[in-house]
């Protein structure tokens, strides 16, 4: 990709850093990728999880229901019993997954199963079927079989809104030996880190999704986690006043107009700034990571990730 | 046609006739060429610039900028006229008063909504005139981003996709007209476009798996006078982009931002939504057509006359929604009639809109990696690599894109698009079973990993090259949503007004970006910035959350 060639003109921005810390977590939020914990029928051993990207209880049909969030927990026997029933009598038209073939409707787009409470719509449809569109009628099914059937068709509909369910060991596809040559190399993981010293055990304490998402960035801004920032990784601030004092300490808010400081004695000083006056020098312990983002490829991510999952 | 021409005739007649009843009328052809006095339309006028001839607030003078006065939208559905099918607010229900609307200014009234809510402010005082509250039976309340308005009607989207009428004097409903089924995950967000005889609105969701298409309706009953759906049918030209019509009629799409306008070639421009499933896109091989796309219409027909597609086979999330900006050049001494777009997925277009030819082609953030480059249509060639991986796949933009739904500017006295930018990574991981079938967003999980911060950018559209950055400082290391800095508006006094992260009303020059006036905000602005002339004083109205701000030089 052709990189765009700018004449970056900017006499505003002196600085080489800022931070932002509320902003951008809070609307990160709509981009929805910290989501809250649904349990659904496809759920895998290792308990994963599934980011909810869709509506809340009720869904989109629901009266005032806007948001989006938290999903209803299904009864998962009834939803076993159901595709006992389901997959022979309906999988053919309507497939096992109930999401449509070319014979039969999605029916987690269904109108019918989307307004449907506990099968007070669905029971007596399904019962009748619709002969003109040449679905059958299903007298013989009880009232306990039709309920399973309707939970069955609200989870399909909860499943069809939210994000898929996800296993983090599975993410683990790189090659260890190449990520020590990548840690102890081109990446110079080695010129900060230690696998013996500061990140020993890190394998054991996140589990591989987490620890390749922070490997990449261990400040995960825009995540609502930017509050997590170890001393360690906190930005620190050099502000030179015309007087030529120096105040020096961590970062605790900067803008075009405005910068503050949080000095070690533990007081807030805060200075405006009119372009370059005052002087300020922001330092990042982690801009190494800022500077691999643009150069990674996904290769060694990978390769690094399944190294530092080893590192126990 | 003559009876087109009889109805036209008999619709100004009408307007004719009501004018005395309630004062000045907006007549369509005063969108066409906006008095200073006004702000008729979303986007200013039709060619999405959002830029003012206005000169009274100028580089000489903008440090005399001061408030005129500040009004804080009534979440409170006390008091306001009551429209809707849904169930009763609560006691004591507080609407969602969030302003992403840019407001319309008519004959000195402010219309401006929220979600299910529309109000009238009155421009030189900033006192609320009116107030309805439309009851929703659901749909995503996410954002409502304003009005449209034709003779003394207003037209309001509502998330459970009706399109409702207001009486703009009253804020009495007229009539609503349901466009789509809410269960079936339609919602819609945006501010209806009217143009001539017709009001466009569009039809959309997210998560289901729905599609997306644009109507047009007549302003004075809302009956449909056409649709066009953003992906083909069956038989349909472009359904050989998709697997077959059962993939295409629920491959999303939707158009969901307004559109831009050319009266000479009759033609609006629209810009299309991603497709659906989103982020997996194994069931639907194929560039998937019209998705993340920008298209002509026919404004009579909804007939179309070309296409471009921003993002072929998208599996990011990266709609091609933002506004298609009109401007003139002359290129290798020809007058050429031009289209730019900063697209979601970090990529700038200039397209001549009268074909659809691309022009240039060029990424306008240093931080985006999912292309392989270009085609030779000028179309970006995704690399397949970027799609979601099991493993991950380190991809910037992030969903939120390099740019969103906030509006660019553009100056035709420097010749420069200005927009925001912002440079986010995320990994994009496949985790979807094997065996299973991708739907909504299903499948995939982006997990945001920050960013390396947001700009603001002027780009020369001729050349592709940026002629300056401003670097939000308050933004570094991060990836903020592109909204979140709000949108722009240039003016003929070589002022550009922008907000950012830092919570401030800015005003830069707009050759150079030099800040030459601020104000503090309670939050960050988050709609975009209008001006307008009353009674000889140029006003500045942006809203930030609830708060309507209105500046104006100190006399």
């Amino acid at each position: 990709m052709v990189t765009v060639r700018a004449r970056v003109f900017c006499r505003h921005v002196a600085l080489p850093l800022a931070i932002v810390a509320i902003q951008g977590a809070a609307l990160a939020w709509l981009g929805g990728s910290t989501g809250p914990v649904v349990t659904t029928a496809a759920q895998a051993p290792q308990g994963p999880v599934s980011q909810g990207r869709g509506p809340g209880p009720g869904g989109p049909g629901g009266p005032g229901i806007t948001g989006r969030g938290r999903g209803p927990i299904f009864d998962q026997a009834a939803i076993a019993r159901a595709r006992i029933v389901f997959e022979p009598l309906c999988g053919f038209c309507h497939g096992n997954d109930a999401r449509g073939r070319a014979g039969g409707p999605d029916l987690a787009r269904s109108l019918i199963v989307i307004g449907d409470t506990k099968g007070n719509e669905l029971g007596p449809f399904i019962r009748a079927g619709r002969p003109e569109r040449g679905m059958p009628p299903f007298p013989n099914l009880t009232q306990e079989q039709l309920s399973d059937i309707a939970e069955f068709l609200h989870e399909r509909v909860q499943a069809a809104r939210n994000r898929a369910v996800i296993d983090p060991k599975a993410s683990v596809v790189g090659d260890p030996a190449a990520g020590v040559v990548y840690f102890n190399g081109a990446g110079k993981c080695i010129s900060c880190h230690s696998v013996t010293g500061d990140l020993a055990g890190i394998g054991a304490k996140y589990d591989p999704m987490t620890l390749q998402d922070r490997l990449v960035n261990p400040r995960p801004g825009g995540r609502g986690a930017a509050a997590n920032v170890t001393p360690r990784a906190a930005r620190t601030a050099a502000v030179t006043l015309p007087s030529g004092e120096i105040v020096t300490g961590r970062l605790d808010f900067i803008s075009e107009f405005a910068v503050t400081v949080l000095e070690s004695s533990g007081r807030r000083r805060s200075f405006t700034r009119n372009g370059d006056s005052p002087r300020v020098v922001v330092t990042d312990p982690l801009q190494a990571h800022y500077d691999l983002m643009r150069s990674y490829n996904d290769n060694d991510l990978h390769d690094l990730t399944a190294y530092l999952v080893t590192i126990r | 046609m003559k009876a087109t021409l009889s109805f036209v005739s008999l619709l100004a007649l009408s307007l004719l006739l009501t004018l005395t009843v309630h004062g000045r009328q907006l007549k369509p052809a005063d969108i066409l060429n906006p008095s200073p006095d006004s702000w008729p339309t979303y986007h200013g006028d039709y060619t999405g610039r959002h830029y003012s001839k206005l000169t009274h607030i100028n580089q000489a003078n903008v440090k005399g900028l001061s408030l005129a006065w500040i009004a804080r939208l009534n979440g409170s559905t006390q008091g306001a006229i009551i429209g809707g099918k849904g169930p009763e607010p609560a006691a004591g229900a507080v609407a969602n008063v969030n302003i992403k609307a840019t407001p319309l200014l008519v004959d000195g009234m402010l219309y401006l909504s929220t979600p299910n809510n529309a109000f009238a402010v009155d421009a030189r005082t900033g006192r609320q005139v009116w107030h309805y509250y439309w009851k929703s039976l659901g749909g995503s309340a996410i954002g409502n981003r304003g009005l449209g308005m034709w003779g003394n009607y207003l037209f309001m989207d509502t998330p459970d996709q009706h399109l409702v009428s207001l009486d703009a004097a009253t804020g009495k409903e007229r009539w609503n007209q349901q466009k789509a089924d809410h269960r079936g995950d339609n919602y819609a967000t945006t501010a209806p476009t009217v143009i001539n005889n017709h009001v466009l609105t569009p039809a959309g969701g997210d998560y289901l798996d729905v599609p997306g298409w644009l109507e047009s309706r007549n302003p004075e009953t809302g009956v449909v006078q056409w649709k066009w759906n953003a992906t083909p049918r069956a038989g349909e030209p472009g359904i050989e982009t998709w697997p077959d019509a059962f993939a295409a009629e629920r491959g999303g799409a939707a158009p969901w931002q307004p559109v831009t306008y050319d009266p000479e070639l009759n033609l609006i421009y629209v810009g299309t939504g991603n497709p659906q499933p989103v982020l997996i896109g194994d069931t639907r091989p194929g560039s998937n057509l019209w998705t993340c796309s920008i298209v002509a219409l026919n404004l009579d027909t909804g007939k179309m006359a070309w296409y471009f597609q921003a993002s072929p086979h998208d599996t990011h999330d990266w709609d091609a929604t933002q506004t298609p900006v009109l401007f003139e050049a002359t290129i290798d001494g020809r007058a050429r009639k031009l289209l730019a777009q900063a697209s979601r997925n970090g990529m700038f277009f200039v397209l001549d809109r009268v074909t659809g030819k691309n022009v240039k082609s060029v990424p306008f953030i240093e931080s985006a990696n999912a292309f392989l480059g270009f085609d030779d249509d000028g179309q970006p060639i995704p690399n397949p690599k970027k799609e979601p991986q099991i493993g991950g796949a380190l991809v910037s933009p992030n969903n939120g894109g390099a740019a969103n739904w906030a509006p660019p500017s553009y100056s035709p006295d420097t010749g420069l698009f200005y927009t925001n930018s912002v440079e986010g990574y995320v990994i994009h991981y496949r985790v979807l079973p094997e065996g299973q079938r991708a739907s909504g967003y299903g499948g995939g999980a982006e997990h945001d990993v920050g960013g390396l911060g947001a700009a603001l950018r002027a780009i020369d559209p001729l050349t592709g090259k940026q002629k300056w950055i401003h670097r939000y400082p308050g933004a570094q290391g991060l990836a903020p949503r592109p909204e979140s800095l709000g949108g722009l508006l240039s003016t003929a006094g070589r002022l550009l007004f922008a907000g950012g992260p830092s919570g401030h009303l800015m005003a830069m020059d707009v050759s150079d970006g030099r800040i030459l006036w601020h104000s503090g905000l309670v939050q960050q602005m988050s709609n975009t910035p209008i001006t307008y002339m009353l009674d000889g004083t140029q006003y500045v109205v942006v809203g930030a959350g609830d708060l309507l701000y209105a500046f104006s030089l100190q006399r």
